[in-house]
């Protein structure tokens, strides 16, 4: 692009700035003297200066304040998301060991819990140093809903605010193939999915080395919901069902190699006619 | 980390529409850099300074990431994007020649563009902005002149103050 440096201007700009070693400069000043294009120069890069600060100064000035805190606040609610799906994770329930049917009870679901664990692959991992460390008042249960629960941890750091700004279609487009590379799934109708419902973006996250893709919504009555898919090793199928979680109605079903769902502060049946709209 | 990005929200935009010279892009470069800032905020070594440890990490995601995706889409060579400019019809004397100055430096290499961005605006020395953009402190010099003095021929020419609306949407 646009080259107009000269041999000289290092030296002119320090001049300029009194920075020219005595011997130098005096050799300067002789050349001046005679040499009208390089004194023009110099009297160009002299005017030159002063002008450039304010004009950045009215450039930041100019700076869309509201949307970058807006920015900020999406950065930092992705930021928690992802540590949230990066916690180690272990279902708890505490049960006295006084009363050995609950002990049995617990045991049989913690059999249980692995079982339909390793067959789901949702669930969350456990360690047996885990386990061994409890103590004698709790017994530590796997849990299948995993995912689930972490998404449900994380949303609730979400707010209308959070999901202030619009993507742009160019972004959106972006991150829409991202997801959709990452999880094997055409994900680009996703903006136009749920007619009522406005588009925030689409973020991919990692939750125990699956791929998990978070699509944001802003429901007018309901306020942030998301449709979240993630892969699914097992491939097994499974029908809509609802449930509620840490005070969100959760609409969840598995197919084709996916378990998906949609959650939100709204009606189950508001929820279970979204996911009709994406589940067929 | 939080407070602290909230505080160079405007100088990262500012950074982010220099090396752009895309309001969008701009701001995808902001939203990016909060987030790689706090993924990595335990990088950050207490007692330097903040925003200079952010605009690294904004530079580094425009050259590595964002650039490149730009060049593919075959933006930023369009005449419309070259320029930057003061938006908001303030019509204030200081902002119609703040316009006139950006949309010069808006037709500059990307290299002087943000050299006179760090040094004149931000407040880097010339060995810090070497050091940043990894080149010797003379081109720093060099460039920091060839710009002055573009921009020092501006008044020697009789265009000014009269396109002050041109090419400006989205620089």
């Amino acid at each position: 692009m646009t080259d107009n440096s000269h041999p000289d201007d290092a030296r002119l700009i320090a001049h300029l700035e009194g920075r020219l070693p005595v011997e130098e400069r005096e050799a300067l000043i002789a050349r001046l003297s005679t040499d009208d294009s390089l004194r023009m120069r110099l009297d160009r890069i002299e005017r030159g200066g002063p002008i450039i600060a304010p004009a950045f100064e009215a450039l930041k000035a100019d700076a869309p304040r509201a949307r970058l805190e807006s920015l900020l606040s999406a950065a930092i609610a992705t930021d928690e998301t992802r540590r949230v799906l990066e916690r180690p994770r272990t279902r708890t329930l505490r049960m006295p060991r006084w009363q050995p049917g609950l002990v049995a009870a617990a045991t049989a679901l913690f059999l249980l819990g692995g079982v339909v664990g390793a067959a789901l692959s949702g669930w969350i991992g456990s360690d047996n140093s885990e386990m061994a460390d409890s103590q004698d008042s709790e017994m530590l249960v796997r849990a299948p809903e995993g995912w689930r629960q972490a998404v449900a941890e994380y949303w609730s750091l979400t707010t209308a605010d959070t999901l202030a700004l619009v993507p742009t279609p160019e972004r959106a487009a972006a991150e829409l193939r991202a997801a959709s590379a990452k999880l094997g799934v055409d994900l680009a109708g996703a903006p136009e999915a749920f007619p009522n419902l406005s588009f925030r973006g689409a973020q991919l996250f990692d939750f125990q080395g699956r791929p998990l893709v978070q699509i944001a919504y802003l429901d007018p009555v309901h306020g942030p919901i998301a449709y979240c898919v993630i892969a699914k090793p097992d491939k097994a199928d499974l029908p809509l069902t609802t449930e509620e979680m840490d005070g969100f109605t959760i609409v969840h079903w598995a197919s084709n190699g996916q378990a998906r769902l949609l959650i939100g502060r709204a009606p189950a049946e508001h929820l279970q006619a979204l996911a009709r709209k994406v589940a067929s | 980390m939080k407070a602290g990005l909230a505080l160079h929200l405007e100088a990262l935009w500012r950074y982010g529409l220099v090396l752009s010279r895309n309001r969008d892009t701009a701001e995808d470069l902001v939203q990016a850099t909060c987030l790689r800032a706090l993924e990595r905020s335990h990088q950050f070594l207490p007692g330097t300074r903040l925003d200079r440890w952010l605009f690294a990490i904004e530079r580094s995601i425009w050259i590595n990431e964002l650039r490149a995706r730009r060049v593919r889409q075959g933006a930023g060579v369009v005449d419309a994007e070259i320029a930057l400019v003061v938006d908001g019809g303030h019509e204030i004397e200081t902002n119609i020649l703040a316009s006139q100055v950006l949309r010069e430096i808006g037709k500059l290499a990307e290299a002087q563009r943000e050299t006179v961005l760090l040094v004149y605006a931000e407040g880097f020395s010339y060995r810090e902005a070497a050091d940043f953009l990894g080149v010797p402190i003379g081109t720093i010099m060099s460039r920091l002149a060839a710009v002055r003095e573009k921009l020092g021929g501006m008044s020697e020419t009789p265009q000014g103050r009269v396109d002050r609306k041109q090419g400006g949407d989205d620089g």
